[in-house]
């Protein structure tokens, strides 16, 4: 039975935090210091869900313009994706819109989506209420919640709650439709096995 | 004769007897009181009629003469007995006029007598008035004599007074020697003479006072003399400077050589000019003053001693300012202090001890190495101090003085502050890595890129695509490579700047060994570090893109610093390579295993979600005839997307060999699960997969890269194929000529293989 890994993807402006949200989550760790991603990274880390043990591929991409034809060549295989903004930035709120719309064009369809406000801690230089960000999530029909990477806010649910998205909509693609092709990737959720554990027989 | 005569006959004639008779008529008539003589004349003549029996005879003729004379009496009375009554009344007369006048004599004579009593008196009077004018006279000369020798005394002390000290010792030798010694004999001339030393010493200590006093004024004035001495050196260094780079034949000709003596025309005397005038008469006073008393060895020593003190002095004072400051006015202290003992050394001959001068020399001398020196251990200005003791040195070499120990110094000075600029700029560029987060410069402006590339040693060709970039730029190098180009640039400046000056040092090639050892530890050991705790393949990659840079300036470093010394250093040091290349060469191989590494582990945890079909039934192997597995497009995709973004500003033989080993990653990593434990049994569809893995995975190396696990893995599945393991495992020849790349060690699992594969068949 074949097995695929769920693939995540973080996309967003340069600097709200994606890759710092993918450090706090697979490493539980956190860096002051600002590294630009340069085109792609990706990390793995292992969650139980409802007594189910999935390795989550997470891809973290690189918000600047000049990488995006790279980076959009990653939506395709994309199950979920994190759309992130800084909520202390504007800007990066704003161009959730567009981030949104690549989403559209890019990925494969009915990939599950969330919005993620990061920087939620900052609240002396926070720009973006979280009643704004909860429109906005609306307006585009998707989950909505707010994160702190540096104090460990709401970063497990984020990736926890896109996950379990993930998971009820690819069981109940199979449990209706067995020759699901909609995506080449699939979590197997029936077979609990780990990818260390090799092939069977 | 009567005697005789009675002797001879003893009878007398008439004659004789009357003649014997008038003779003692006459006696008695001479006097009464010669009786007794007349009678002792008598006796020999009464004896002699006595003893001639003649006393009648004689009686008869003494009768007979009686009766005569007393008739001659008669005759003569009966006649002018008038006459003598008259005489005799006259003669009365006369006698009493004669009592008289006697009389009146003796009263003159009293008279006289007392008139010349008075007289005499007078004439005492007078001789003794006129002994006294004498003694007055005297007087009078003797007190003019003290007069003029007070009064040449009190010219002495206005002498004195008005510092003609010479003139006030002559006066005084004028009256030790001529006026004083015939005053001797006065209480007050013995005095004076007693005086004569005192005031001589007096004389004396006024002009070692004065000399004092000259001295203080010397030692006030003595840092203004040496400040101005040494902005002379100063300006003589510059101008001499200046007229090396105009004329090259000057070049190995330093300051204080015979050319640039000869060619020096300023003829500058710190001791007199415009701002200074010193005056060296009180000191030639006082050693002609000491001369006149014989005293020049008291006067030698004494001065001696002051200088001494005054040596200590100068080394014993520290200012509150800061060190170099307090080190400048030590200096020109110095450098004051010595061209006036030059300059007594020469005015006055054989006054001052050349040794004694040149003692004085060496103890300052060693007080300033250990001022310096422990200056420099709390004091950052080692420049600064540099240049002072360069052109303290300068200025008392063209005094004569022997500035050997200070070479010395300023040798070891060379050294220390070459350690201390290497420490220095070491401990700087680590900091400047330290704080760097190894991610690629961007600028706002291309006025920034300017300024940036005109720092930095860069190959034009890798940098011409920034140009076309628009702002923000983004520069293939991170921050640290312009801080250090800026630093590196600023240590050779620094150490350029500190050999300036030094004449017998090769400074060149000092200047390549620090930048060398610079490079290695202040460069390559810390980016060494930096590169073992970097987990993050952008940062990774950046470093390696930074070493490359690196490396390049290695290089250029060696070219740039002969453009710097310019052409008239000779050609062989430009051949001359920076050693460090070869560090940062092995560095940039340290930063291609961690890239390595980092891929590695990517893949690794791409490996781990793989899931391999070992045994697949034919009907879902179909699938696979043309397409690689799953995991692996997706590591040779992750590859080539890593390669066209993050490894892009690699140098291109960097970034093959990080791809190459990549793709030897993935060789292992299939050999690996090939062989492994895990895989119980393959059958002949699965392993046809694995062929198609490994072939597409050979469609993915860059050519002549073909990793050589990625062969090896060829030739196994080959000799799995082709069924070849039992010749393998017979004939050496067949394995070598046709399996050579499989390794022995995995002969045994290659059997493993094998019986797998037929027990899988059967």
């Amino acid at each position: 039975m074949a097995y695929s890994p769920s693939k995540l993807l973080l996309i967003g402006d340069s600097g709200v935090g994606k890759s710092c949200l993918l450090l706090r989550f697979c490493d539980d760790a956190w860096t002051p210091s600002f590294i630009t991603t340069i085109g792609i990274d990706f990390k793995i880390r292992t969650i139980e869900l409802d007594g189910k043990r999935i390795k989550l591929q997470i891809w973290d991409t690189a918000g600047q313009e000049r990488f995006r034809t790279i980076t959009t060549a990653y939506y395709r295989g994309a199950m979920g994706i994190l759309l992130v903004y800084d909520v202390t930035d504007e800007r990066s709120f704003n161009n959730v819109r567009t981030w949104h719309s690549n989403v559209v064009q890019y990925a494969s369809e009915g990939v599950n989506k969330i919005l993620v406000g990061n920087k939620c801690d900052w609240d002396e230089k926070r720009a973006i209420s979280q009643d704004q960000g909860k429109e906005l999530a609306d307006s585009l029909e998707i989950k909505f919640i707010e994160t702190s990477a540096k104090n460990n806010i709401g970063v497990e649910d984020a990736f926890f709650s896109l996950a379990r998205d993930i998971k009820s909509r690819l069981i109940d693609s199979q449990s209706s439709n067995s020759n699901n092709n909609s995506s080449n990737v699939k979590v197997d959720a029936n077979q609990n096995q780990p990818a260390t554990s090799g092939g069977c027989c | 004769m009567l005697q005789n005569q009675q002797r001879k006959r003893p009878h007398y004639n008439e004659e004789d007897i009357k003649a014997q008779l008038s003779q003692v008529h006459l006696i008695e008539f001479d006097s009464s009181n010669v009786q007794d003589e007349s009678l002792e004349q008598l006796g020999p003549i009464l004896k002699n009629i006595n003893e001639s029996q003649q006393e009648r005879d004689y009686v008869k003729a003494l009768d007979a003469f009686i009766a005569e004379k007393d008739k001659e009496i008669e005759e003569q009375c009966k006649y002018n007995y008038q006459d003598f009554v008259g005489s005799v009344k006259t003669l009365l007369g006369v006698r009493k006029s004669t009592m008289q006048l006697k009389q009146k004599i003796v009263q003159v004579n009293d008279d006289m007598q007392s008139a010349g009593r008075s007289l005499v008196m007078k004439k005492k009077e007078l001789l003794e008035i006129n002994r006294t004018n004498g003694n007055i006279d005297q007087a009078t000369e003797m007190m003019r004599a003290f007069q003029h020798v007070l009064e040449m005394m009190k010219r002495v002390d206005e002498l004195i007074e008005s510092r003609k000290y010479y003139a006030a010792l002559r006066s005084l030798d004028d009256l030790a020697i001529h006026h004083l010694p015939p005053l001797a004999n006065y209480t007050l001339g013995a005095h004076l003479l007693d005086g004569i030393p005192a005031m001589r010493r007096t004389v004396c200590d006024s002009a070692s006072f004065e000399l004092k006093d000259w001295l203080l004024g010397i030692r006030n004035i003595q840092r203004i003399v040496g400040a101005l001495a040494l902005s002379n050196t100063n300006e003589r260094q510059q101008r001499w400077r200046s007229k090396k780079q105009s004329d090259p034949l000057l070049v190995n000709s330093g300051i204080n050589s015979p050319l640039e003596l000869v060619m020096n025309q300023d003829n500058f005397d710190p001791l007199n000019n415009n701002d200074v005038s010193i005056d060296f008469k009180p000191l030639l006073h006082c050693i002609h003053i000491y001369d006149a008393l014989a005293a020049r060895q008291d006067l030698r020593k004494a001065y001696q001693e002051d200088r001494k003190s005054q040596a200590d002095l100068i080394l014993s004072t520290r200012s509150d300012h800061d060190f170099s400051h307090s080190l400048q006015h030590l200096l020109q202290d110095v450098v004051g202090f010595f061209i006036v003992e030059r300059y007594v050394l020469s005015l006055t001959s054989g006054f001052r001890s050349e040794s004694n001068v040149d003692d004085l020399w060496d103890l300052i001398c060693s007080g300033i190495s250990s001022v310096v020196r422990d200056g420099l251990r709390t004091s950052q200005s080692h420049v600064t101090v540099k240049e002072n003791v360069m052109t303290f040195i300068w200025t008392l070499e063209s005094y004569d003085f022997d500035v050997q120990q200070l070479n010395t110094l300023l040798h070891a000075l060379f050294e220390e502050y070459t350690t201390l600029l290497h420490d220095n700029y070491s401990k700087e560029l680590r900091s400047v890595f330290e704080g760097s987060d190894q991610q690629a410069l961007v600028v706002q402006s291309s006025e920034d890129l300017e300024s940036i590339l005109s720092i930095c040693w860069v190959d034009n060709s890798s940098v011409s695509a920034v140009y076309s970039q628009k702002p923000p730029i983004h520069l293939p190098f991170s921050s640290i490579y312009p801080d250090s180009c800026r630093l590196l640039r600023q240590f050779i400046e620094d150490f350029y700047k500190y050999t300036d000056g030094y004449a017998q040092v090769d400074t060149n090639s000092l200047i390549v060994d620090g930048l060398d050892s610079v490079m290695r530890d202040g460069v390559v050991k810390a980016l060494s570090v930096i590169a073992e705790g970097v987990f993050n393949l952008s940062q990774a990659v950046q470093l390696a893109v930074d070493v490359s840079y690196f490396e390049f300036a290695a290089g250029e470093l060696i070219k740039w610093l002969s453009a710097l010394f310019g052409g008239v250093h000779d050609t062989s040091r430009s051949s001359h390579q920076l050693n460090c290349i070869k560090d940062v060469k092995k560095l940039s191989k340290q930063t291609l295993t961690r890239i390595s590494a980092l891929i590695g582990d990517k893949l690794d945890s791409l490996f781990e979600m793989a899931e391999v079909e070992w045994t697949p039934d034919s009907s879902t192997a179909l699938k696979s005839d043309v397409n690689p597995s799953e995991y692996l497009r997706e590591m040779t995709d992750y590859l080539s997307f890593i390669s066209s973004s993050v490894l892009t500003n690699l140098p291109t033989s960097l970034r093959d060999q990080a791809y190459a080993n990549a793709v030897q990653h993935i060789a292992e990593g299939i050999l690996d699960l090939l062989v492994g434990s895990e895989v119980q049994v393959i059958n002949e569809k699965g392993l046809d997969n694995v062929r198609i893995d490994v072939n597409f995975l050979m469609t993915q190396c860059i050519s002549d890269q073909k990793p050589p696990t990625l062969t090896e893995l060829d030739q196994i599945l080959n000799l799995v194929k082709l069924n070849h393991i039992q010749a393998f495992f017979d004939s050496s020849t067949f394995r070598r000529t046709k399996y050579g790349n499989v390794t022995p060690k995995r002969t045994e699992l290659i059997g493993g293989v094998g019986q797998a594969e037929q027990k899988s068949f059967n």
